[in-house]
């Protein structure tokens, strides 16, 4: 069977390096954060069911027990929020640009997506710079979980590195519409798959 | 308010994540409050999403996950086959049970409708039932999974509105068993109508296949009976249903199952990661409503239009059936109950009754024409062009309004049993 589709140019100069960040980046996703973040969340469940038998069989619980259960598994979500940015799986609502899709407003449909990646770009690096101080503040307050056991800052400072690594997934996602919109294809091995449904 | 307002709806119609909708509206209202400190929106995006109960979310999603890398549920489907198959039309009707258990476990109704799509569609085909009612009930049976506990549905608009997830765990069933019931009386006119097959019965394959299904049929016996006997708090009911899975799938399928355990558990962990990022943007959204208190404008407004509880709630419930047209259930429950919400209190509307017809709502919503996401998934995974599966969807739709109507009507059908399991147990 023959590939009939036209033979996409070889990506040069920048448009090569910026390939090759986002590979690796998407490689550290896919490969690494994804799995340490599935990791963490099976260790959150287990704990939990562990909690269970502790409270119901052998009649006893840790203070921390459910803080633990909580924070690892927060964690365990938060670290997994860029691995789904980056296949652009957050919900929304797309009927709007499906119909200027099917109208042929293609054009205008890349621009909105540009400006969408832009403000999105905005939001997550603006959480990720706002955190910085409140995960500072937790630390330099010793401020702690209901338990009074366990420490908040590293799970805020979780978040703070997802808003982060979540900013630099969307600004490929920005080059990748800016692109678009200049005609060119850049990042075709980089799976989209908008509007995943729960 | 009406600029944050005319911000969000401007965003989410040109396609912007829905979190970042809600958060990007709610943080530029905030950097131009001069009240408001900018990394407020951090905090509160951490404190919402940082709750014991929250975790049933993660924990149902990752056991439903876990219970169809078991096989369980095709096992589950030959079990509702052997019980119902032999009637004219039966296969139908086990597909509903099929759906009713499987909601039982998973909780998500766009999931179960694919599922079942995949496994009831083939054979119904084989069987010689139509296309269009095959589509058609395999599109509605997988909306009761919103009702029957473990309803995400429920759990997030518990957690949006700080109302026992219990109760409405209590208050979805009677409604669910409706629906169910009254899609079965649509299939009984259809197969009396079309002379639909029969299958036969026979008492050893019933014995073989409960056998088989044992597992999957004690699951939710195990996991909502410590539920509702008031042993396991929802979470832990979540962690409970992991636990079973984990333990059987093990038993089951060992090696198979433990290569695919750290695949499951990322695609459980993306599922999550969506409804967490929302939920955190809908918690810095509720944090501005709450510091400016736009939900008593909103409040006083309704109240000076001279609606009645009634009027209110059928002019919300015809926005709730419009936007689930276009929204998943999660996305509608993020973007209305926090306004919704402190209005209906404020009404004198039961919070419980409130839960069960957003719930019906956006059941009926996932299979109206033409864009309920329902249709599509089924669509999706059959192959069936989506017009013959909304022709399909139709008469179940009806039936389904029925029940929403009556439930409208009668608070008590929601309202009853929670009153009387739940505070004879935790009062």
């Amino acid at each position: 069977m023959t590939d009939s589709s036209p033979a996409m140019p070889e990506p040069a100069g920048l448009e090569l390096a910026m390939d090759r960040a986002y590979r690796a980046l998407h490689f550290l996703l896919d490969k690494v954060v994804a799995r340490i973040a599935a990791v963490i969340l099976l260790c959150g469940t287990l704990l939990a069911c562990i909690e269970i038998v502790r409270r119901y069989i052998l009649g006893v619980v840790f203070d921390w027990g459910q803080d633990a259960v909580t924070y690892v598994s927060i964690a365990a979500v938060f670290i997994y929020f860029a691995v789904t940015q980056a296949s652009r799986s957050h919900l929304a609502v797309l009927a709007l640009l499906d119909l200027l899709r099917r109208r042929g407003y293609v054009r205008t449909v890349l621009t909105i997506r540009t400006f969408v990646s832009g403000i999105s770009l905005t939001l997550f690096t603006a959480l990720a710079l706002w955190g910085v101080p409140a995960v500072e503040r937790a630390e330099k307050l010793g401020r702690t979980t209901q338990s009074m056991v366990i420490y908040i800052w590293p799970f805020q400072a979780c978040l703070v590195i997802a808003f982060a690594l979540m900013a630099l997934v969307t600004f490929f996602h920005l080059y990748q519409d800016v692109q678009a919109l200049r005609g060119k294809t850049v990042f075709p091995w980089a799976p989209v798959e908008e509007g995943i449904e729960i | 308010m009406g600029a944050l307002g005319s911000g969000l709806i401007a965003l989410l119609a040109i396609g912007a994540p829905i979190g970042v909708a809600l958060g990007g509206a709610a943080v530029a209202f905030i950097l131009y409050d001069p009240v408001l400190s900018a990394n407020t929106a951090f905090r509160a995006f951490f404190s919402f999403v940082n709750k014991y109960t929250l975790m049933a979310i993660p924990f149902f999603i990752y056991a439903g996950f876990l219970m169809e890398r078991t096989g369980l549920i095709s096992k589950l489907f030959k079990f509702a086959d052997a019980i119902i198959g032999w009637l004219p039309g039966g296969f139908a009707y086990a597909t509903l049970i099929a759906a009713v258990l499987f909601g039982a476990i998973s909780g998500s109704s766009t999931a179960m409708a694919a599922a079942m799509g995949v496994i009831a569609y083939p054979e119904m085909i084989r069987r010689g039932y139509p296309v269009w009612m095959a589509a058609g009930v395999i599109a509605c049976g997988g909306g009761i999974a919103i009702l029957i506990p473990p309803s995400i549905t429920l759990i997030l608009f518990g957690i949006i509105t700080e109302e026992s997830i219990v109760k409405l765990f209590f208050a979805g069933f009677v409604p669910g068993v409706l629906l169910a019931v009254s899609d079965a009386v649509i299939i009984v006119f259809i197969a009396w109508r079309l002379k639909l097959p029969a299958g036969e019965f026979s008492v050893r394959k019933l014995w073989e296949s409960t056998v088989e299904a044992l597992p999957a049929i004690l699951m939710p016996v195990f996991v909502l009976g410590g539920l509702y006997g008031g042993v396991f708090t929802p979470t832990e009911a979540g962690a409970a249903s992991c636990a079973y899975a984990l333990i059987y799938g093990l038993a089951a399928r060992r090696g198979a199952f433990l290569r695919e355990l750290l695949p499951t558990t990322m695609r459980a962990a993306n599922l999550t990661a969506i409804v967490f990022f929302l939920l955190g943007c809908v918690g810095v959204f509720q944090f501005l409503l709450a510091n400016k208190g736009w939900p008593q404008d909103v409040a006083t407004w309704v109240g000076a239009q001279g609606l009645s509880v009634m009027g209110f709630l059928i002019v919300l419930l015809i926005v709730l059936l419009i936007l689930s047209m276009f929204l998943t259930g999660v996305a509608i429950l993020a973007l209305t109950v926090p306004i919704i919400y402190p209005v209906s209190l404020t009404l004198g509307i039961d919070p419980i009754h409130l839960g069960i017809l957003f719930a019906l709502a956006v059941e009926m919503g996932g299979v109206i024409p033409p864009v309920g996401l329902n249709l599509f998934a089924v669509s999706g995974t059959t192959g069936v062009p989506v017009t013959r599966v909304m022709k399909g969807a139709v008469p179940f739709l009806c039936t389904d309004g029925i029940v929403l109507i009556l439930v409208l009507l009668f608070p008590i059908l929601a309202l009853w049993l929670p009153n009387s399991m739940v505070q004879s147990v935790f009062n």
